[in-house]
C-alpha cells in the first residue's frame, strides 16, 4: 500500500509527432510496491507514454515528477541515472554473454581504479548475480551459461534482475509476455509478483493480455487516441468491466 | 515497408540514378584532363583500349552487384575467368569440337557458381567465406590441370569469333555482347521478377520471406548468374588476340585476384553498397568505366604506377562514403 | 534450467577451439609419421615463420569479426610500416624511432578505418578494400618500388624479429606467442573484450545499455592496423628485406582464413584468440607438410579450399544446433 505520494507521476503529457497528436493530456501514477497496468487499443499511446518516461522521447508540454521532484529527461541514460529502467521487447540482452555478464554489462566490476586497464571481476559478478536471482526467485542455476540458451521467460528474468541489482525505482515492462509461450508466461507474472512484493519498485506494465495484467495489477488506466479515459482499481473492478471500457473507447464517438 | 524505402527500392529499379550520374561526370572529367597531358589519350586505338578493360571487368562487376545487393559477394570470379578457356583448350585437344567444349566450360561455371550458392544457403557458410574456399578450389584446380602452364587458345570458327575472337562490323565482339549483357542485365533487374527479389531481398530478408520471396533460390541464381557471367567473360579475355591478327591464350592465371578486387572496386564505385536494396548493374558499368579510364590515362601520361593504387583506393573510399550519405539523406527525408 | 553441457569429450568438442585443435593435433602427427623430416628443427623453423606473422595479425582480425567488422587492408599496412621504417633509416634516423613511427602510421590507417566504417558508416570490407589499394600505393611511392635491404645484427635487430633463439626458434613467434596471450586476457578479462563481444553479438542492445560501441569498434581498428604493421616490421627484420608488395591480398585472406578456421564467427559476437594461434598453426603445419612431403603446392591450395569450407561448415552447424536447443525448450505456445 502506498504510503507516500507516487514514486513517479506524469501529468497532463502532450506529444505530437508531426501532425500526428499521439498524447493528448496523459497522466499517470506509479506507486512503489504496486504495478499500474497501462491498457489499450493499438496506436492509442502506450507505447509513446513509456518512451517519455524513459527518456526516448521528450514530451511537448506536461511535467514527469519523480519522487516529488520535476524532472526532465534529454536522453535514455538520465531516466536510467535516476532509477527509471525499462525493459523493451528486444530485452537488451545480448545473446553471446553470460547471465552475469549481461546483468553487469556497461556497470562491471573491476579490480582496482586504474584508467586504463579494466579487468573484470568475474568472481564477484557472478556471486552477485546468483543473489539478485534468488532475491527474485528465478530459477536460473548457473550464471556462466550464455543467455542465447535460455527460453524466453528465463531471458526475462535476467533483464528484470539487472534492474533489480541497479536499484531501479521504477520498472518499465514493454509487452515482457508477448511472444512467450504459457510456462514462460507464468514465469514472468511470478516475477512481477516477486519485484511487487520487495515493496521499493513502482512497476509500469504494458500487455495486450487484459487477463494477464489484471492478475497482477494494482492499478489500471485505459488510453484511448493519447488520453486516459478511465483508471480502475483492479479488486473493485473486473476484466469484462476493463474490456468494455477499451471497446467502448475505440469505438467511441468522434 | 515506410516511404523512404519504398521510394529507395523504386529508385534502384529505375535504370540509371544522379549516382551514376556523378561517376559518369567524374570519368569525363578524367578523360580532359588526361587528354590536356597527352593528346594521344583521345584517339580511337585509345578508345579501344579503355573499351578492352572495361569489357574485362564491367560485366563480372554486375554480377557482383546482383550479389552484393543481396549482401552476399564472389571472390571466386577469378579463379572461374581462367578456367572456362583452359577447359576450353583441354576439350579441344582431346578432340572435342568446341560446339561441345565450350558449352561443357561454361556448364562448369554454373557448377562453380552453384556450390558457391548451395555452400552459401545449404551450410549457411557466409558467402565471403564460401566463395574464398571455392577460389582456392578452383584456382588449384586451373594449377593442376594446365600444370601451370599457358596454352595457345584453340581456333574454330565461327566459335572463336563470335567467343570474343573476331570483330563484327568493325567493332569487337567483347563490346557488343557487353553492351547487350548489359541491356538484358538492367531490364531484369526492372522488370523481371528475379531483379524485385533480389533487391527486396537485400533491403529485407526477413520481411521479403514472410510476403513469398523465395530469398535462397534467388541466392543461388545470383551465384550462379556472377560465376556464369565471369565464366564467359573470361573466353572473351583469351580469345582476345585473335582479333588482331595473333594468337589467344589459355592462361590459368588469368583473372585473379586482380579481377576480384577491381570487380568489387567498380561496383562499390558504382554506388553498390553491402547493405543490400540499392545498387545498379548500370553503376556497375560506370564504376568500371571510372577505373579503367584511370588506369589507362595514368598509363598513357607516363604516371608513375603507384598513382593508381592510391588513386582507385580514394576513389573507392570516396564513393562510398558519399554513397551512404545520399542514402541517410534519402531515408531521413521520407 | 541453463545449459551445462556433460561430458569431457562433448564440452571439449563444443569449445570453439575444439575442433581446431583436434584437426591441428592430427594433421602434426599424420605428416610426422609418414614423413621423417617432418620433425626437424629447420621444419619447425618453416612452420614458425609461416605461422607467425599470421597469428599476430590474426589476433587483431579475431577482435575486429568478432565485433562485426573485417579489415582487407592489413596486408598492404603489412607492407606499408617497413617500408617508412627503413626508408626513414635510410635517412640517418635511429632504427628504434623509424620503428616507432611507422607503427604509428599503422595506427593511424586504422583509426582511419574505423573512422569511415562506423562513423561514416561505410560497410568495413568497402572501406577496407579502399585502404588496401591507398596503402599499397603510398608503400610503392616511399619505397619507389625498389626492395629496401634492413640492418640486421645488433641484438635489438635480432629481437625485433632479425634471428632466433637457441638458433631454431625465431624471435618473430615469440613475440607472436606474447601477443596472443595479452590478448587473450584482454579479450576475456577486460571491459573492452566484453564490448568487443557483446557489440558483435547485439549492437542494439548494447548501445541500450551504455557500451560505447563506437570507440570499442574504432579502437579494434587501430589494434589490427597496429598489429599489421608491427608484424611487418618484424617480418622484414627476420628476412632482411622491405618490399612494398610483401603481405598484401594473400596475407590478407590468409589471417581471415586462420582466425575463421580458429573457431571465430563471421557474423560476429564469438570470438577466440587462441584459436586463431591454433589455426595460424594449422596453416603452417600444412603448408610445410606439403612442401617437404613434396606434394605439389597446388595441392596445398585444394586442401586449403576444401579444409577452410569444412571448418566454417562445422562451426556454423554447431552455433545452429546450440539456437535450436535453445528454441526447443521454449516448450508449448
Amino acid at each position: 500500500m502506498a504510503t507516500s505520494g507516487p514514486t513517479v507521476a506524469m501529468d497532463e503529457i502532450r506529444k505530437s509527432f508531426g501532425p500526428v497528436r499521439a498524447l493528448d493530456g496523459a497522466s499517470l501514477k506509479a506507486y512503489s510496491g504496486q504495478v499500474l497496468g497501462i491498457l489499450g487499443d493499438n496506436g492509442a499511446g502506450k507505447s509513446t507514454m513509456i518512451k517519455i518516461l524513459s527518456g526516448v522521447y521528450k514530451a511537448d508540454s506536461g511535467k514527469i515528477i519523480f519522487e516529488g521532484k520535476d524532472v526532465e529527461f534529454n536522453s535514455p541514460m538520465d531516466a536510467r541515472r535516476i532509477g527509471i529502467e525499462t525493459i523493451y521487447q528486444d530485452l537488451a540482452i545480448v545473446n553471446d554473454l553470460s547471465v552475469y555478464h549481461n546483468i553487469f554489462l556497461a556497470r562491471e566490476k573491476l579490480w582496482g581504479r586504474l584508467p586504463v586497464v579494466k579487468l573484470l571481476r568475474n568472481g564477484r559478478m557472478a556471486n552477485d548475480a546468483v543473489d539478485v536471482l534468488k532475491e527474485v526467485n528465478a530459477d536460473i542455476q548457473n550464471v556462466n551459461v550464455k543467455v542465447g540458451t535460455l527460453s524466453g521467460g528465463q531471458r526475462q528474468v535476467v533483464a528484470v534482475a539487472r534492474s533489480v541489482f541497479f536499484s531501479a525505482k521504477v520498472l518499465i515492462m514493454d509487452e515482457p509476455t508477448a511472444s512467450l509461450g504459457v510456462v514462460e508466461t507464468r514465469r514472468v507474472l511470478n516475477l512481477i509478483s516477486s519485484i511487487k512484493e520487495r515493496g521499493n519498485i513502482a512497476v509500469i506494465l504494458i500487455a495486450h493480455n487484459i487477463q494477464q495484467v489484471m492478475s497482477v495489477a494494482d492499478q489500471v488506466i485505459i488510453l484511448s487516441r493519447g488520453k486516459v479515459v478511465a483508471e480502475r482499481e483492479v479488486k473493485s473492478s473486473s476484466v469484462d468491466e476493463v474490456i468494455n471500457l477499451i471497446t467502448t473507447a475505440s469505438l467511441g464517438s468522434r | 515497408m515506410n516511404s523512404a524505402g519504398l521510394r529507395e527500392r523504386l529508385n534502384a529499379r529505375r535504370i540509371v540514378t544522379s549516382r551514376e550520374g556523378s561517376v559518369m561526370f567524374m570519368s569525363v572529367l578524367l578523360s580532359i584532363v588526361f587528354t590536356s597531358l597527352n593528346v594521344n589519350f583521345m584517339t580511337e586505338r585509345n578508345f579501344v583500349t579503355i573499351g578492352e578493360l572495361i569489357t574485362g571487368n564491367s560485366v563480372v562487376a554486375a554480377g557482383q552487384v546482383m550479389l552484393m545487393v543481396m549482401g552476399d559477394i564472389d571472390l571466386s570470379v577469378g579463379a572461374v575467368y581462367a578456367l572456362t578457356p583452359y577447359l576450353v583448350y583441354l576439350t579441344y585437344t582431346a578432340g572435342m569440337p568446341m560446339q561441345i567444349g565450350i558449352p561443357l566450360s561454361i556448364l562448369a561455371a554454373v557448377a562453380v557458381g552453384s556450390a558457391n550458392g548451395l555452400i552459401t544457403v545449404v551450410l549457411r557458410v557466409p558467402a565471403l567465406i564460401a566463395t574464398l574456399g571455392m577460389n582456392f578450389v578452383v584456382t588449384a584446380t586451373n594449377l593442376i590441370i594446365s600444370n601451370d602452364y599457358q596454352q595457345d587458345m584453340p581456333y574454330q570458327q565461327p566459335y572463336t569469333a563470335i567467343f570474343g575472337g573476331g570483330k563484327f562490323l568493325g567493332i569487337e565482339i567483347s563490346f557488343i555482347w557487353t553492351a547487350f549483357a548489359f541491356v538484358i542485365l538492367a531490364a531484369m533487374l526492372a522488370r523481371m521478377r528475379h531483379g524485385l527479389w533480389s533487391l527486396s531481398t537485400g533491403g529485407n530478408p526477413a520481411g521479403a520471406k514472410e510476403v513469398g520471396v523465395n530469398v535462397n533460390l534467388t541466392k543461388v541464381r545470383n551465384f550462379i548468374l556472377c560465376s556464369t557471367l565471369a565464366g564467359i567473360w573470361g573466353l572473351f579475355a583469351a580469345n582476345h588476340n585473335f582479333v588482331f591478327g595473333g594468337i589467344g591464350a589459355a592462361n590459368p592465371l588469368q583473372g585473379g585476384d586482380t579481377l576480384v578486387l577491381e570487380s568489387i572496386a567498380s561496383a562499390a564505385i558504382g554506388g553498390t553498397s553491402l547493405f543490400g536494396g540499392s545498387g545498379t548493374v548500370i553503376g556497375a558499368f560506370f564504376g568500371s568505366l571510372l577505373i579503367s579510364v584511370l588506369q589507362d590515362g595514368l598509363f598513357i601520361t607516363g604516371a608513375n604506377a603507384y598513382s593508381y593504387d592510391t588513386l582507385l583506393g580514394i576513389a573507392i573510399i570516396l564513393s562510398m562514403v558519399l554513397n551512404m550519405q545520399s542514402r541517410r539523406r534519402s531515408r531521413l527525408g521520407g | 534450467m541453463g545449459g551445462r553441457e556433460t561430458g569431457f569429450l562433448r564440452r571439449f568438442l563444443s569449445l570453439r577451439e575444439g575442433s581446431i585443435l583436434v584437426v591441428t593435433a592430427a594433421i602434426t602427427v599424420l605428416f610426422a609419421i609418414f614423413y621423417v623430416d617432418f620433425d626437424s628443427p629447420a621444419s619447425f623453423f618453416v612452420i614458425a615463420t609461416t605461422a607467425a606473422p599470421l597469428i599476430t595479425i590474426g589476433t587483431g582480425q579475431t577482435f575486429l569479426l568478432t565485433v562485426g567488422e573485417l579489415d582487407l587492408s592489413v596486408g598492404s599496412v603489412f607492407a606499408l610500416a617497413p617500408c617508412i621504417t627503413l626508408v626513414l633509416y635510410g635517412d640517418g634516423i635511429p632504427l628504434p624511432v623509424c620503428m616507432i613511427m611507422a607503427i604509428l602510421c599503422a595506427t593511424v590507417v586504422g583509426f582511419t578505418n574505423g573512422l569511415i566504417s562506423v562513423k561514416l558508416r561505410v560497410p568495413s570490407l568497402l572501406t577496407t578494400l579502399g585502404m588496401f589499394f591507398l596503402v599499397t600505393g603510398a608503400s610503392l611511392e616511399i619505397s619507389n618500388f625498389e626492395t629496401i635491404t634492413s640492418p640486421h645484427g645488433t641484438s635489438f635487430e635480432i629481437a625485433m624479429g632479425g634471428g632466433t633463439v637457441g638458433g631454431y626458434f625465431p624471435t618473430t613467434l615469440i613475440w607472436a606467442i606474447t601477443i596472443t596471450a595479452v590478448f587473450a586476457l584482454i579479450f576475456s578479462y577486460t571491459t573492452h573484450g566484453l564490448w568487443t563481444t557483446a557489440t558483435g553479438s547485439n549492437i542494439n542492445a548494447s548501445l541500450e545499455v551504455g557500451v560505447n560501441t563506437t570507440r570499442t569498434k574504432i579502437l579494434n581498428f587501430m589494434m589490427t592496423a597496429t598489429l599489421a604493421g608491427f608484424a611487418g616490421v618484424l617480418e622484414t627484420m627476420r628476412t632482411e628485406t622491405a618490399y612494398a608488395l610483401q603481405g598484401g591480398f594473400p596475407l590478407t585472406l590468409q589471417t581471415i582464413i586462420v582466425a575463421v578456421i580458429g573457431g571465430t564467427a563471421l557474423v560476429g559476437g564469438s570470438g577466440t584468440v587462441i584459436g586463431t594461434m591454433i589455426g595460424a598453426l594449422f596453416l603452417g603445419v600444412l603448408d610445410d607438410g606439403f612442401a617437404i612431403v613434396g606434394l605439389n603446392y597446388n595441392y596445398y591450395l585444394l586442401t586449403l579450399g576444401l579444409v577452410l569450407l569444412a571448418a566454417v561448415a562445422i562451426n556454423v552447424r554447431v552455433q545452429t544446433i546450440r539456437r535450436l536447443a535453445r528454441i526447443s525448450r521454449e516448450g508449448a505456445k
